[in-house]
């Protein structure tokens, strides 16, 4: 059983008041015990322990949402809450009515809420209530706890009172940060940090030249907080003087850095802060400069000066910049980024590259295509097609790839064209096959990879015509191309009429060839007998792919050519497909006489222990107790029993509950029983 | 002459991480580790090191995505639980072929190293906002598994705290950096399905945690400090084992996995600095009288952006069955999570899609991100601000459930509508967990 009301799946985003009314009466109505009288609910509540019925809890959770919707309930279930705030009560039933009144508690709870503040074990999660109430009067109550506690409750309290950035507390968080026990000089700190005044800032500036040990660390963190509070807040001067304090003092590396970062928040002249780490020796500082290169005054100006100091930078740190540069939206810092085209340091390049995919536009194009000109590594070509991809997906773009098209030959050609398909997908088709039929090799084989991936019924009329003219070459791509396009034809006829058409001008051996593979595709009775017509051709060549693309053929109608293709071929790898065509096609149909007369012809026409073990695999698939029969006299052939049981387990497996009484013959003479 | 034995649509194989043309759009300039140098022979003195916050089951399973990284070295793990600590000790030496790798019941320990520039925090949810904001503080930046805080106030404090200590932070919310999710945002962005109107996630339906009575701590566990910020509960083996749907510990499936759907919808909306401005969700919660678990086991949840664009969240069916599906005015795309594959409408949009690309399951990609960000002092892909955007969808639908009312919401102010509501945008964190 389940609680609530479940929506639709289609559930609308603003449902008829009607149906919201229903679901509210559904989801309280599920929830209503018979003990519905708040008194007997907040009785049961009380005395609830880890393991019992939680029904008593969330019934009285429901009546908490109840009386958030109806505020004049509030009262009355909010006493309820704080009844359970007895002693008497149990820590659970205390634990529930503190999670309840963390949203519905008003100043009415806080008396009992105070008294838990001085227990150990309830201090926390009356602090998890009071810290939702409004500043004021809740702020008192926590720091009157804090006069009752000590140790890990009173590090509780005062992390709310950091948390709630009570400025009044300051004093007694202050002084609680020089206590004794670590647990609450830590929380202490903290809790100054996140005051964030000016005058918490002074006391953590006291405290910071008086504390060493662990707790040094506490106090440089609290200052990083309350400075990054200040300059929020607009106390930028007194942020200023924690960041620099840390600047220059003996901190680890993340502090430093953490406060350059704050300072170039605050600072002025954030630009002659950043070029001065620049052009500095402090490569720790170095990466959080070039990091903040987007953020700093906008302009050409600032650009010029960033791209200024790239001399004073490491390889690494420079492709950094180049990333940093391309998120500035001006004309000198894109220039830059072109500029590292043309750095001799292969990360540079390719770092600006890659900022180029991601933040150009059409005229980036030409600098990516005039670097591609000039390149000579895969890596970097990749890049280059990668970032081409990446820009904007418009037409000014996709104008200026083609455009760049006519400037190029060889590798960089092929690169731009592989690019254009991989961005526009089919719509590249056309320039495609234009760029097929180019006498360059490695163009028509990029232009083919990508037909490959996109051409269809539009395109296929004319792959098959360029499958005459292609060069040798890339006939293997060209083929494959082609035999995708086809595939993604729906009607198998008009495959089939496609590749005939072409096949009765075609004079070429090697072209006949190559569309006599893809009839299967075809795979309709006049391909059929094309195919059939190129068994008798004199050419071996012909007459071999004539009988690899039978051995292809779809179903069954090519079965007696294969056979017999199979019983008079004298090449033994062709006789090899053939067989293997046949075991094939043998099972491309449920087990019936007929697949079993045809395993018959199979076994019959085996001339080794190869060729029959090859037949006796597929038998197994065919599930018929014929067939099962047929299995059993080569278990009496030592050489290939082994294949033998294979099969007739396989049989017997599917046919042992259709017919019992052959499977545990056969099985007996295996030597095993069902 | 080519005799291809079988013939079905395919397209050209090419795994090649440059070659990504959305990793481009979206990432820093992400390079190849060995063109950096950082993959080869790196020096130990150049390394990234590293310390395990929490090496569970999911530590267990994205570790070896940190560890095929020459370029860092982990060299101390953390957990409350002895024999996770131990084999997750194991684990890392026997990868390192040494026994230099530290084990520390407290994490405190490990983050006070002055040696460790990093960590992977994988413990349970409870643990991931402030164990994060633990670290920003000890100066150690990030990677963090997901949901990435408890409430949406947790979830801005540890951006806040990120952004003020300067920590580099990686959440674990590795969709982004997954080919066919890549793939899916670029067609939408590029409006090959033309003006995006719905964004439909599919999780799966909880299970129910039956009652049970209090045992005794098992040895070897640190109990209060697995429970972390949560309020103190006496141990309950099966509330322990099945932290993920009770509120104290998570926030039930539909924040554990949504925020992974979410964060990818916000990417492709291109409002990682902004959200939803409006929230309704329903559920379907577990019988009081026989199960303790207190997060709903199905529900429906919807949020609009300003924009107009819906975003749907179904809790529902079994775990194999979960989805993202885009849905514009000309077509549709989908991601289906278990199985990786992507389906469209109109089926000609899968011709721009590149084969390869490792799934949701290879995080390499995501941690490359993370280690070279580390060195460049950049935010990685799901960064802090970003994966809080994300997650406080997700929250805000919990919100919604636990009060019953839909809910208005300021994404600039962070504050909704309702004073209830706000009230539960925090909860204090039990001490001495109180960062």
């Amino acid at each position: 059983m389940h609680q609530t009301a479940k929506l639709p799946a289609n559930a609308a985003m603003e449902p008829s008041p009607q149906a919201l009314g229903c679901l509210l009466a559904l989801f309280i109505g599920c929830f209503t015990s018979p003990a519905s009288d708040l008194g007997d609910l907040t009785a049961q509540a009380a005395n609830f322990q880890t393991g019992q019925s939680l029904a008593p809890l969330r019934t009285l959770e429901a009546k908490v949402r109840e009386a958030v919707a109806k505020p004049a309930q509030r009262s009355e279930v909010e006493a309820a809450l704080i009844q359970l705030l007895n002693e008497e009560s149990t820590y659970e039933a205390k634990l529930f009515a503190c999670r309840q009144l963390a949203f519905v508690a008003s100043e009415k709870s806080l008396p009992a809420l105070s008294s838990l503040l001085r227990k150990p074990d309830t201090v926390g999660i009356a602090c998890m209530a009071i810290a939702t109430l409004p500043p004021g009067k809740a702020d008192e109550v926590l720091r009157e706890g804090l006069t009752a506690t000590q140790g890990n409750g009173k590090a509780q309290i005062i992390a709310t009172l950091g948390n709630r950035r009570d400025r009044k507390a300051l004093k007694e968080v202050a002084a609680a940060a020089r206590d004794a026990d670590l647990s609450v000089a830590s929380a202490a700190l903290s809790a100054l940090g996140e005051i964030g005044t000016p005058s918490a800032a002074d006391c953590l500036s006291q405290l910071a030249a008086d504390t060493t040990g662990t707790l040094k660390s506490t106090v440089t963190q609290a200052e990083l907080v309350c400075a990054d509070l200040m300059a929020r807040e607009g106390s930028r001067k007194q942020a200023k003087r924690i960041y620099e304090s840390l600047l220059v003092g003996p901190q680890p590396t993340w502090v430093r850095r953490s406060a350059l970062a704050g300072r170039l928040g605050v600072e002025n002249d954030a630009e002659g802060l950043t070029l001065e780490v620049l052009r500095g020796s402090d490569s720790a500082l170095k990466p959080v400069a070039i990091a903040a290169a987007p953020s700093l005054k906008q302009g050409s100006k600032t650009s010029r000066a960033l791209a200024s100091s790239v001399s004073f930078l490491t390889e690494q740190e420079r492709t950094w910049l180049v990333d940093s540069m391309a998120a500035r939206p001006d004309v000198d810092a894109r220039a830059f980024v072109v500029s590292q085209l043309g750095c001799s340091a292969d990360s540079v390049r390719l770092a600006a590259i890659t900022t180029l995919g991601r933040s150009g536009d059409a005229r980036t194009v030409s600098p990516l295509a005039l670097r591609l000109a000039n390149c000579s590594e895969n890596e970097e070509r990749r890049a280059i097609e990668s970032a081409l991809v990446a820009l904007p997906r418009d037409l000014a773009t996709s104008q200026a790839i083609r455009s760049a098209l006519a400037n190029v030959a060889g590798q960089p050609r092929a690169t731009l064209v592989t690019a254009l398909s991989r961005r526009e997908g089919a719509g590249a088709n056309p320039i495609l096959l234009t760029e097929a039929a180019n006498p360059d090799p490695t163009v028509s084989r990029a232009a083919y990879r990508g037909l490959a991936r996109t051409a269809g019924q539009a395109e296929a009329p004319a792959m098959l015509a360029l499958l005459a003219v292609s060069a040798a070459q890339v006939r293997t791509e060209a083929e494959s191309a082609t035999a995708q396009a086809l595939l993604r034809m729906s009607n198998g006829s008009e495959r089939s009429s496609l590749v005939r058409l072409q096949l009765q001008t075609a004079k070429d051996t090697e072209v006949r060839a190559g569309l006599v593979s893809l009839l299967p595709l075809g795979g309709d009775g006049a391909a059929l007998q094309s195919l059939k017509a190129c068994l008798v051709e004199t050419d071996p060549v012909l007459r071999g792919v004539a009988i690899r693309a039978l051995a292809e053929w779809p179903d069954p109608s090519a079965w007696s050519s294969l056979l017999q293709a199979c019983n008079t071929s004298a090449d033994l790898v062709l006789r090899s497909v053939a067989l293997r065509g046949l075991v094939r096609l043998a099972n491309t149909q449920p087990a019936d006489l007929t697949v079993v007369d045809r395993y018959k012809q199979l076994l019959h026409t085996t001339r080794n222990d190869s060729e029959l073990k090859l037949v006796l695999g597929g038998l197994g698939a065919a599930r018929h107790p014929a067939a099962l029969e047929l299995a059993l006299p080569y278990l009496d052939r030592s050489s290939v029993r082994a294949e033998a049981a294979v099969a007739i387990r396989a049989i017997a497996n599917a046919l042992k509950t259709s017919d019992p009484e052959a499977v545990d013959a056969a099985l007996s003479k295996l030597g095993t029983g069902t | 002459m080519t005799h291809p034995r079988t013939r079905s649509p395919q397209t050209i194989s090419r795994r090649n991480f440059l070659a990504r043309s959305t990793a481009a759009l979206t990432l820093p300039s992400i390079l190849p580790g060995a063109v950096l140098g950082l993959n080869g022979a790196t020096p130990p003195s150049d390394r990234i090191r590293f310390g395990a916050i929490g090496v569970g089951n999911r530590a267990r399973a994205i570790l070896p995505n940190f560890l095929s990284f020459r370029d860092i070295q982990f060299i101390g793990v953390s957990d409350c639980r002895a024999d996770r600590l131990q084999s997750a000790k194991a684990m890392v030496d026997t990868h390192y072929g040494n026994s230099d790798c530290q084990a520390y019941a407290d994490f405190r320990e490990l983050l006070a190293r002055p040696d460790i520039d990093a960590v992977l925090i994988a413990t349970g949810n409870r643990w991931h906002g402030l164990g994060s904001i633990y670290a920003a503080k000890a100066g150690k930046d990030i990677y963090c598994e997901k949901p990435i805080s408890l409430t949406i106030g947790e979830g801005r404090q540890l951006a806040e705290t990120c952004r003020r200590f300067g920590a580099v932070y990686q959440a674990g919310t590795q969709r982004r950096s997954t080919a066919s999710y890549q793939f899916a945002a670029d067609m939408v962005r590029h409006g090959r399905i033309g003006k995006l109107h719905t964004v439909e996630m599919q999780v799966w339906a909880g299970p129910t945690i039956p009652l049970e009575a209090p045992s005794p701590v098992p040895a070897g566990w640190d109990y209060a400090t697995w429970l972390g910020q949560s309020p103190w509960h006496p141990f309950v083996s099966s509330r322990v084992n099945a932290w993920q749907y009770f509120w104290d510990t998570a926030e039930g499936i539909l924040t554990d996995m949504g925020c992974h759907y979410t964060d990818q919808m916000q990417w492709t909306l291109g409002t990682d600095d902004t959200g939803p401005v409006e929230f309704e969700a329903e559920g379907e919660f577990p019988d009081p009288a026989k199960m303790a678990s207190d997060t709903p086991i199905t529900a429906v949840a919807h949020c609009k952006y300003a924009s107009g664009v819906t975003g749907v969240l179904y809790q529902r069916g079994e775990f194999k069955d979960r989805y993202l599906r885009y849905i514009g005015d000309e077509g549709w795309i989908q991601v289906d999570d278990e199985t990786d594959l992507v389906t469209a409408e109109p089926a000609s949009i899968l011709s721009y899609k590149e084969a390869g690309g490792a799934g949701w399951g290879d995080a390499s990609d995501h941690v490359r991100d993370l280690l070279n960000c580390i060195r460049s002092r950049r935010q990685p892909a799901c960064n802090p601000e970003v994966a809080h955007r994300a997650i406080t969808i997700c929250q805000a639908w919990n919100l919604c459930l636990r009060l019953n009312r839909k809910l208005k919401w300021d994404p600039v102010g962070e504050r909704f509508d309702c004073a209830e509501a706000n009230r539960m945008l925090h909860r204090e964190a039990r001490s001495p967990w109180c960062a």
